[in-house]
């Protein structure tokens, strides 16, 4: 499987019942690669980050994490093989950002290599992975 | 849509050449069967540096080899493999790779992977433990990576008995990036992976600058950090490992305290015991004075923290941590416009000298100090151009040791004066005739080991090359203790190439000149190294191109001395100023022979050969510059002006001239770029009262000789 397509995220409910006003934020939140964003107005935005997080990818990924809002926003990190300063980066500013609305960042999993480069600069209580990263080897 | 990463691959390209050539300086000091780990982490965080740069800016083929590279060396450091000669040659061979893979990658050209392949395949046997003394191949090496092997140490080494503790420092490291540090290749991930490798990592970040995802520059980082290292290395090792962000960072490293650590075990090779990588048991609380603390009970490193050999104490070279990298576009625009204020200043200098009032012993003082402020101005921007030489001399232990392992020969080579520092323009330009030289002592000069022990001579044959100023310039001598030439066979060698008349006597020192003849060779054989009679005279050339001078000394059976005088920079020019009509030309002194007056009837017509006059035992060309440039003269009769004998390129020729009119350091400024490029011209400058004076390329000059009486024509725009 090509590792850098795009994942289809399970219809949830409200993504169901998303309303005939939501196609512009639709248009707006489905980049062309870095993370898939499926999101509803007033609830929760799942987005599943790609294999790829890096300085090269980061224009995408801004896109996709800035169009990314709601309350939570659930970041699905189990597919990132690659991933740097830059790109754990963002998605700190995603977390401030979060923060700053009074709004919550979770994650639904995060991959080996994600966790380890988090704990490696830090970031892990930044990023709200501490509860992930506690299983860590 | 991704990053314009384009725009950031230079500082990369340039930054990895430069660690690729200290990498070879590196793996030259590798020695087969000794663990030299300090050596093996120098080229492990090049390699991984590298890696790192090149996976940043999606250059995977170097990416990938650099991994494979890596990987080796990360079994050399974890004493998992021992270094085998096939290693350090791999590994050499490695380097030359890398260069090719960078400079096609940079010239955006197809990569040819033909031998990067091949050696990366080497790699991975090697890594599989095959070649490896004793080892029992592949599946030896997959159990490796569970359980390290032993050890296998020196004797020397083995029978030192090894403290229980290591006294650890504990150093606080403040880190901040600055906003071209991720552009340029630098990860701090990949930063912090190397300094894990040094000993046990704490990391703590302040996001407290991050701005928000909508508003972030995801290319700035704007994350700080507080480290905490506990390790057994020095602060050089430390310093070196953000030597590749220098520039870009805020950086401070600073002593906390110390901790007492469990040291390595080491193997005996008879014994076999099992080496286990040393682990830090002890983890002191930051204490705020130096003093030794009493171990505590070990405790298990935190798990976030890779287990990995600390760093021997033995220092590494600590790279300079107070320098930028500045465009030499940048300083030559610097040079230039200081040019001009020197020539400003001798214009109001001129100005001052007429000037009567109150105030004119004031202004000639004030204009005094300015000219003398300028001057030191004009030498510091200079000195900013200059760079050690070793730089160049880098290259030559890699040389040498090819060389003679290919020639069978034992040779050693002595560099000293490294530190000399030589104009960048200069120093780019004597890399090959450099490189000529040497060859030609290892190939001509030094003798085979027998041939050596015969004459009484130590196996080993010496190269040495030297570096120094001398008075205003700077002299590089390369010399051997082989056989040295034998001004016999060279003569013969010339009369039989007709190079010389039959009858002709030479002196010693002449037959040596008879090496820089072009087409000349004493080789007896032709081999791919020398032998084909084509560089001596190239080598001369291009020396004499930087304004230098190349001199050989030999004495038979005990060896030769080449010695290469070079100007301290090509800014600036030491010339006479001479005067043809209205007009006022500089003469290079270098070029300068002597200069005369010739009584009426001191010159001949001759046919085909145009005017000439007697000049010892030869007749010279006269070379008329009133008609070359096409000025009116103050006198068209020899007798009323000078012959000024000048030499380019192994020929002569006497300027007319009108008068002398002084000796003067000028700034050069090329005509090439202000205006276009003059047959017989090397540039211009600005003489202290305004006016313009071209500087005369003799050796351009001289190969005008036949058309002299043309007008000057422009030939380029």
């Amino acid at each position: 499987m090509n590792k850098r397509a795009r994942r289809v995220t399970k219809a949830r409910p409200a993504a169901k019942a998303r309303s005939a006003s939501a196609p512009k934020r639709e248009a707006r939140t489905r980049p062309a690669a870095a993370a898939t964003v499926a999101a509803s107005p007033a609830g929760p935005c799942r987005v599943v980050l790609d294999a790829s997080c890096t300085l090269r990818e980061t224009v995408d990924l801004q896109r996709s994490l800035a169009g990314a809002s709601g309350d939570p926003v659930v970041l699905d990190g189990g597919n990132v093989e690659r991933i740097d300063t830059a790109g754990l980066q963002l998605l700190v500013a995603l977390a401030c950002r979060q923060q700053h609305r009074g709004q919550r960042l979770e994650w639904s999993a995060a991959s080996t290599e994600l966790l380890k480069c988090g704990e490696r600069l830090g970031l892990i209580d930044a990023l709200g992975l501490r509860g992930i990263a506690g299983g860590m080897p | 849509m991704s990053l314009d990463m384009d725009q950031f691959h230079e500082v990369f390209f340039e930054e990895s050449f430069e660690s690729i050539d200290a990498m070879e300086t590196a793996l030259l000091r590798l020695t087969p069967g000794l663990a030299d780990l300090e050596t093996i982490n120098t080229i492990f965080r090049t390699a991984h540096s590298i890696k790192g740069g090149a996976g940043m800016f999606g250059f995977n083929d170097i990416a990938s080899f650099t991994h494979t590279m890596e990987t080796l060396l990360d079994e050399l450091r974890s004493h998992r493999l021992q270094v085998t000669t096939l290693m350090c040659d791999g590994l050499l061979q490695s380097v030359d790779v890398m260069r090719s893979l960078m400079t096609a990658q940079k010239a955006h050209q197809p990569l040819d992977l033909s031998v990067s392949q091949v050696l990366q395949q080497e790699f991975k046997r090697m890594i599989a433990g095959e070649g490896q003394p004793g080892a029992a191949g592949a599946a030896s090496a997959a159990a490796n990576a569970a359980t390290p092997a032993p050890v296998v140490v020196p004797a020397a080494v083995a029978v030192t008995a090894a403290p229980a503790t290591l006294e650890a420092v504990i150093w606080n490291i403040g880190f901040k990036a600055l906003p071209a540090l991720l552009t340029r290749g630098n990860d701090p991930l990949r930063i912090f992976d190397e300094l894990s490798g040094l000993g046990q990592l704490a990391v703590e970040a302040d996001c407290s600058a991050v701005p928000d995802v909508d508003s972030i520059d995801p290319a700035d980082c704007r994350i700080a950090w507080k480290l905490t290292l506990t390790s057994t290395a020095p602060r050089s090792a430390i310093e070196l490992i953000f030597e590749w962000a220098e520039g870009d960072c805020e950086l401070h490293i600073e002593r906390a305290g110390v901790a007492v650590v469990a040291a390595p075990v080491i193997a005996m090779p008879a014994a076999g015991v099992v080496a286990p990588a040393p682990v830090v048991v002890a983890e002191a609380a930051p204490v705020s004075t130096s003093t030794p603390v009493p171990a505590p009970s070990p405790v298990a490193a935190p798990a976030s923290t890779a287990a990995a050999p600390a760093a021997p104490a033995k220092a590494a070279a600590s790279p300079d941590g107070n320098s930028i990298r500045v465009a030499i576009e940048k300083i030559d625009e610097l040079l230039n416009t200081v040019g001009e204020i020197v020539i400003t200043n001798s214009m109001l200098g001129q100005l001052a000298k007429d000037f009567v009032g109150v105030d004119a012993d004031r202004l000639r003082s004030g204009l005094a100090q300015l000219e003398t402020n300028v001057r030191e101005l004009q030498e510091s921007v200079m000195r900013v151009r200059m760079l050690p030489v070793g730089s160049v001399f880098s290259r030559f232990p890699r040389l040498v040791r090819d060389l003679s392992s290919r020639l069978g020969k034992q040779i050693r080579l002595q560099l000293a004066g490294e530190h000399t520092e030589l104009d960048k323009t200069v120093l780019e330009k004597i890399g090959d005739p450099l490189v000529h030289l040497v060859r030609n002592s290892i190939d001509h000069g030094i003798e085979l080991p027998a041939e050596r022990i015969a004459a009484g001579k130590p196996e080993e044959g010496l190269v040495h090359l030297e570096a120094f100023h001398k008075g205003g310039s700077i002299n590089i001598v390369i010399s051997d203790d082989g056989h040295g030439l034998d001004s016999r066979k060279l003569i013969d060698k010339a009369r039989s190439k007709g190079l010389i008349a039959t009858d002709a006597e030479l002196t010693d020192e002449q037959a040596y000149e008879l090496i820089f003849a072009p087409g000349f060779s004493t080789a007896d054989k032709t081999t791919d190294l020398s032998g084909r009679g084509v560089g001596m005279d190239v080598v001369r050339r291009n020396i004499k191109e930087l304004g230098g001078k190349v001199e050989l000394k030999s004495v038979l059976g005990k060896g030769t001395t080449t010695t290469i005088t070079l100007p301290l920079t090509l800014a600036i020019v030491d010339g006479q100023t001479v005067q043809v009509g209205t007009e006022t030309y500089i003469v290079p002194l270098t070029a300068i022979v002597e200069s005369l007056q010739l009584r009426d009837h001191g010159t001949h017509q001759v046919y085909q050969h145009g005017e000439v006059f007697h000049f010892r035992d030869d007749y010279l060309p006269i070379i008329r510059l009133h008609e070359v440039f096409g000025v009116e003269p103050r006198s068209r009769r020899i007798a009323d002006g000078l012959l000024m004998v000048v030499e380019g390129d192994g020929r002569r020729a006497g300027l007319f001239i009108d008068h002398l009119l002084g000796q003067q350091q000028v700034v050069i400024k090329s005509l090439e770029t202000n205006y276009a490029r003059i047959e017989g011209v090397g540039g211009a400058t600005i003489l202290g009262e305004g006016a313009v004076a071209l500087i005369l390329d003799i050796p351009g000059l001289l190969r005008m000789v036949p058309a002299q009486a043309a007008p000057l024509q422009k030939t380029g725009s």
